[in-house]
């Protein structure tokens, strides 16, 4: 140990704090970056020994991200954003059911009145001509709120196609990156920024579909989702969307030439998942308990209007075409072809013997609207509220069910801010530490330089 | 726990953003003075204020019908009313035309007399509503006597629905007050007046008296028999209004929002947003003192 010694002691602390204040202004700079995780230098004393003075290394830097806090931020943001796509769905859904005088509620209303008005005046053909229009407008209801419920089930459907390409591109991307990362560390590099970029990557995935990450025996990073492999260290799989049999949607993995697998019944988080749900569960039951209303009331009124006679003395007509049964019975219904433009046809009278005055089956058609009906046994308005109920506690649901996932992705976030963010008030107390053990190193150095001239004038011949 | 800045823009961004939420749907309900916009607000006060809207829209349904068939209940008790005084006028026709001191032309001009009489009868049988003719039972689109009296409308009854399961037949019978099938034929006994009168025989035409008085008894009871379904549809209306009453306050509490009470809602949400405001403002002013 020398003079010489010290000064190259003073080179190294000069290099190390240098790092450090890189590392600082790293982490200043990104401070609004989304994904950046906070990066910490990682300075360490040499060892002191016969051929090494005990100066410091800066040995590196580390991002500071906590895997567990971080898988928990993904499933977090996995269920918020499912459900919160839920919410969204039937926002839509529910708009359709808002009676503000002119919906089915209304409609169904003014059907069942126009047969009273009918019973009080049955040879009017005002009256009769309002019985027809009111019947054409129900059935119009009724289509229109059912074309509503399908529209948006098809919308949903692409928005889950347009959710899965998306997953496709992020899978490639981090399987891409998977290989870089691999290839800079094998270099010796510690590929933050790399993995930052993963990070961020697999944050956006986990809003589109339940993700689970972890590091097999050999390394590579596995990206799980819907309870499939989706990326395995460079091998990503790709996502189709198709529909089934039945109309509901199919999601598929495929992951090079296998065979794909159906991962439809266990997506638990994500758009995708919260597509699935408002589709195939809230949309279908929506619109199944329209289907049944539709039926029972179209059917009902058909029964006894058959059974009624028109003016001109014939019996037997139906005032509504609807299908075999209920289902789609609301996206079919419509004014039977026999009775348009024929008011006379409807059937006012219960006799062919009695004359035009005869209202027995108008009131009988009448008092329907205030008769339980079909399989529930409700009256058409009590089933009415029975869906407007429905698809309210629907949506009510899934809003306060996406308030509390948002409140526990938020919580997740703040764990994971708490843990990765940059705080610049930390960030400026580093600057002032890094700084002032950097103006010492050059104290250092000046002191050996003084002490090496001075001996050198000492020993001048 | 380590507070990061981006912590601290997070939580600033975020009750800003849910008082907002909230200062929206306070202020459209201080505005349009509904609770309920969608079902989703209160699901069990949507589904009970469709219901309670059918049986609005059901009660009123009754009301329109009532007023609709008042009408012609009115035109025909009063048709039977000036039907009662012709009978009444035949009746004192006749006690005249008994006594055995009138002449044989004398009579002859009672019978004309008697026969004006018929004529107006049979228009006032054939009296027609705004419903068609109102004796004609269900056929309502003919007269329902014709010229020489005989019969041919029908006996069935008109009926509406004016509360929930109360049918009511809401037309006067014209085959009760004016045919055999309410007794006594009314025209048949007019007509034998007249022929009595016109063959100048005194105990024929005392003869008629009886079955005239008869005959005015039964359009009278036919009378009364109208104005019983007149009141009963005057109960309904009044039944119907009183329910409408009702219904209307329970849709009031369902669907409406308490003035005083949205709006000092909506003054509380004001105040806590810019409370919010306030605080952001105080921790992003303090980011990044630590230096400067």
């Amino acid at each position: 140990m020398g003079l010489n010694g010290l000064l190259g002691l003073s080179a190294e602390a000069l290099a190390a704090q240098a790092f450090a204040l890189d590392v600082t202004g790293q982490n200043i700079s990104n401070v609004n970056t989304p994904g950046y995780v906070r990066r910490v230098a990682v300075l360490e004393a040499r060892p002191s020994g016969p051929s090494s003075n005990g100066g410091v290394t800066a040995k590196g830097i580390e991002r500071a991200y906590d895997q567990f806090i971080g898988g928990r931020y993904f499933t977090a943001t996995g269920l918020a954003s499912s459900s919160t796509t839920r919410d969204q769905a039937l926002a839509n859904i529910e708009a359709s059911f808002v009676d503000s005088g002119n919906g089915i509620g209304t409609a169904l209303g003014q059907l069942f009145s126009s047969f009273s008005a009918l019973a009080a005046n049955p040879s009017d053909s005002t009256a009769r001509a309002a019985v027809l229009s009111a019947a054409d407008a129900l059935s119009l209801r009724f289509r229109s709120a059912a074309e509503s419920i399908t529209t948006a089930r098809r919308d949903m459907l692409s928005q889950a196609q347009g959710t899965a390409s998306e997953i496709n591109d992020e899978l490639s991307q981090i399987a891409r990156l998977n290989d870089q990362i691999a290839t800079a560390q094998n270099m010796g590099h510690d590929a933050a920024d790399l993995s930052d970029k993963r990070q961020k990557l697999l944050e956006d995935l986990s809003q589109r579909i339940d993700v689970q990450t972890f590091t097999d025996g050999s390394g590579k990073l596995v990206v799980r989702g819907g309870g499939a492999t989706l990326v395995e260290g460079g091998v990503a799989a790709s996502l189709s969307v198709t529909t089934a049999t039945d109309g509901s949607m199919k999601v598929l993995v495929s992951r090079g030439d296998s065979t794909a697998v159906d991962i439809s019944t266990s997506l638990t988080g994500g758009r995708l998942a919260g597509l699935q749900s408002a589709r195939d569960t809230d949309a279908v039951a929506i619109a199944k308990k329209l289907d049944q209303l539709a039926w029972d009331v179209g059917s009902a009124v058909n029964d006894q209007h058959r059974a009624g006679v028109g003016l001109d003395g014939t019996d037997g007509r139906a005032l509504f075409a609807l299908g075999a049964g209920p289902s789609g019975a609301a996206s079919t219904i419509a004014l039977d072809a026999s009775m348009v433009g024929h008011p006379e046809r409807l059937a006012a009278a219960a006799s062919t013997t009695t004359g035009p005055g005869d209202s027995d089956n108008a009131v009988a058609l009448a008092q329907l609207g205030t008769s339980s009906l079909g399989a529930g046994a409700r009256t058409p308005s009590e089933a009415w509220s029975d869906v407007v109920g429905d698809v309210g506690l629907r949506r009510a649901n899934a809003r306060d069910e996406a308030a509390l996932r948002s409140d526990m992705r938020d919580q997740a976030k703040a764990l994971q801010d708490s843990q990765s963010g940059v705080s610049l008030d930390e960030e400026m107390v580093n600057l002032t530490k890094y700084q002032r053990a950097y103006q010492a190193a050059t104290k250092l150095l000046s002191t050996a330089d003084e002490l090496l001239r001075g001996l050198m004038q000492e020993l001048k011949p | 726990m380590r507070v990061s800045d981006s912590m601290r823009f997070d939580v600033a961004t975020r009750s800003i953003a849910t008082q907002q939420q909230q200062m929206l749907e306070a202020s459209r309900q201080a505005s349009t003075g509904a609770r309920i916009a969608a079902p989703s607000d209160d699901p069990v006060a949507a589904a009970q204020l469709a219901r309670v809207q059918a049986s609005l829209d059901e009660s009123s349904t009754y009301q329109t019908t009532i007023r609709a068939v008042r009408g012609d209940l009115d035109t025909a008790e009063s048709a039977l009313a000036a039907a009662a005084d012709v009978y009444a006028n035949a009746l004192e026709i006749a006690q005249r035309g008994a006594n055995g001191s009138l002449s044989a032309s004398e009579r002859k001009d009672l019978a004309t007399q008697v026969s004006q009489l018929k004529d107006q009868l049979s228009t006032l049988a054939n009296t027609k509503g705004s419903l068609g003719y109102v004796f004609g039972g269900s056929k309502t689109d003919s007269a329902p006597f014709t010229a020489s009296g005989a019969f041919v409308g029908d006996d069935a009854a008109r009926n509406v629905e004016v509360g929930r399961g109360l049918v009511v037949s809401t037309n006067a019978s014209g085959a009760k007050a004016f045919t055999a099938a309410g007794g006594r034929d009314v025209f048949a006994d007019l007509t034998s007046l007249q022929s009595a009168l016109e063959a100048n025989d005194g105990d024929a035409i005392a003869a008629t008296i009886d079955g005239l008085d008869e005959s005015r008894r039964q359009i009278v009871g036919a009378r009364v028999d109208v104005g019983l379904k007149i009141e009963r549809l005057t109960t309904s209306d009044t039944v119907q209004d009183q329910a409408q009453v009702a219904l209307g306050s329970q849709r009031h509490t369902l669907a409406d929002a308490d003035a005083a009470q949205s709006y000092s809602r909506l003054i509380a949400v004001q105040q806590s947003l810019e409370a919010a405001i306030a605080v952001a403002r105080n921790t992003l002013s303090s980011l990044g003192s630590v230096g400067s």
